[in-house]
């Protein structure tokens, strides 16, 4: 019996045919309209179905929606909110303000989204916890030892950390509650880290992801 | 864009407002309140503020879409006109109360749409810049191997065209980097319906490449 591919080995099997770039379209790609109220859960199920289908594997239309869900994933979360008047010669104050709320916001959302998902993938379990770096430690590149605490019923943690960007800067699945990572100098500055923990059903769990300044 | 970069080439201020103006609606000796360029403490100001505004917002975008195919290049597009519709904003002497970050967000949606359709109109952007990618990697794999993972990714396509539409869709996804999130939110799913139809397609995916003799290659 052969083996299977594991999530990861899946995805990087499959990344090649991502690359593929064209930006020609065919009558039966969907308009950017049709994509844009896809992205946004617009319109019927089989019709998001049928846009989202073609979407995916077309690489014209891939690219394109990957820009509108990009400039649009926050759109919702983004509430507007009632702030006083105040003049364009204080726009620097005011969209500071403006600034902080909106990362406040996508902050929260993403601590409230991955809060619900943990408990619903969990049973009421909660994911592992982060033991060390702690939260904004500052470490110097090189040999970094991460610990978190143990969960029920998995089959392995993947330790992960990503630039303020989204890139991901070092990922390593283990076995262990701890792990040394070498960090780069390529990662001096402000990242974050967290665990992911596949479990025996074939869920996943996430850590809540805390910040590891490198200098 | 050189167009929409001329028309912010000037700037006047007015009382507690910006406005914009293009070059030929200068008067020909520069006046007092008129600024050309981005000089003067005012402009400069304001410029800074919207700049801080647009650095920070293009880095939530980009990590959103980082892992997804997100083309830098395009993102740079919507973002040059989202600072002239700020700009624009500014002449229409709105308040701030209507430029928070839902304001933000709709620029950019509405930015990219029209980027789309201009594109689209044109059918000109029929090739593509490989610096534009921002998933490209460098790698040390040879032609036949570089080919070999060509040839798999294209089987797993190929076992992926043979799903049910909804776990195909999910599985799809799942392998593009959109995350459950993203998955239910816009296929309007519960996060167990999402969890069931993505594990399901993953399974079924995983028996068909099994069926058809596809295994994970061996590294090392």
């Amino acid at each position: 019996m052969s083996p299977q591919f594991d999530d990861e080995a899946l995805r990087a099997a499959y990344e090649p045919a991502l690359r593929e770039s064209a930006t020609t379209h065919g009558p039966d790609c969907p308009t950017e309209h049709e994509l844009l109220s896809a992205v946004r859960g617009e319109g019927d199920e089989a019709e998001r179905l049928r846009v989202l289908d073609h979407a995916l594997k077309c690489p014209a239309c891939r690219r394109e929606l990957a820009l509108l869900h990009a400039v649009s994933s926050g759109e919702k979360s983004a509430a507007p909110r009632v702030v006083r008047e105040i003049s364009w010669n204080r726009w620097p104050a005011a969209l500071a303000a403006s600034l902080m709320l909106a990362a406040g916001l996508v902050g929260v959302v993403r601590l409230r989204t991955r809060g619900v998902e943990d408990i619903t993938r969990a049973g009421g379990v909660a994911g592992p916890v982060l033991v060390t770096p702690a939260n904004g430690a500052a470490v110097r590149p090189g040999l970094v030892r991460f610990v978190w605490r143990p969960i029920p019923e998995v089959i392995q943690y993947t330790l992960e950390v990503d630039a303020t960007d989204g890139t991901v800067l070092f990922s390593s699945p283990t076995r262990d509650t701890t792990f040394s990572a070498s960090i780069a100098l390529t990662a001096v500055g402000e990242n974050r880290w967290l665990i992911r923990a596949k479990l025996q059903d074939g869920s996943e769990k996430r850590s809540e992801t805390w910040v590891l300044k490198v200098r | 864009m050189q167009a929409k970069d001329a028309l912010i080439g000037a700037m006047t201020t007015t009382g507690t407002h910006l406005r914009l103006v293009r070059d030929d609606e200068l008067p020909a000796v520069a006046e007092q309140p008129y600024v050309r360029g981005m000089a003067g403490p005012g402009i400069d100001r304001v410029s800074s503020a919207i700049e801080t505004l647009i650095a920070r917002f293009r880095t939530m975008v980009r990590s959103v879409g980082a892992r997804r195919g997100l083309v830098e290049a395009d993102l740079d597009e919507v973002l040059q006109d989202v600072r002239i519709r700020l700009w624009h904003a500014g002449e229409g002497g709105k308040s701030l109360e209507e430029l928070g970050s839902s304001y933000l967000y709709h620029l950019a949606s509405t930015a990219a749409l029209d980027l789309l359709r201009r594109r689209r109109a044109r059918r000109a952007d029929d090739t593509e810049d490989i610096r534009e990618r921002t998933d490209l990697t460098t790698n040390n794999a040879s032609p036949h191997d570089a080919m070999e993972a060509r040839e798999l990714a294209s089987q797993i396509e190929a076992a992926v065209e043979t799903l049910s539409i909804d776990r195909r869709v999910a599985v799809r996804m799942h392998l593009s980097g959109y995350d459950r999130e993203d998955i239910a939110r816009m296929l309007g799913w519960t996060e167990a319906r999402t969890r069931n139809l993505l594990y399901r397609g993953l399974d079924d995916l995983r028996r068909r490449l099994t069926d058809m003799g596809i295994a994970p290659r061996r590294t090392g």
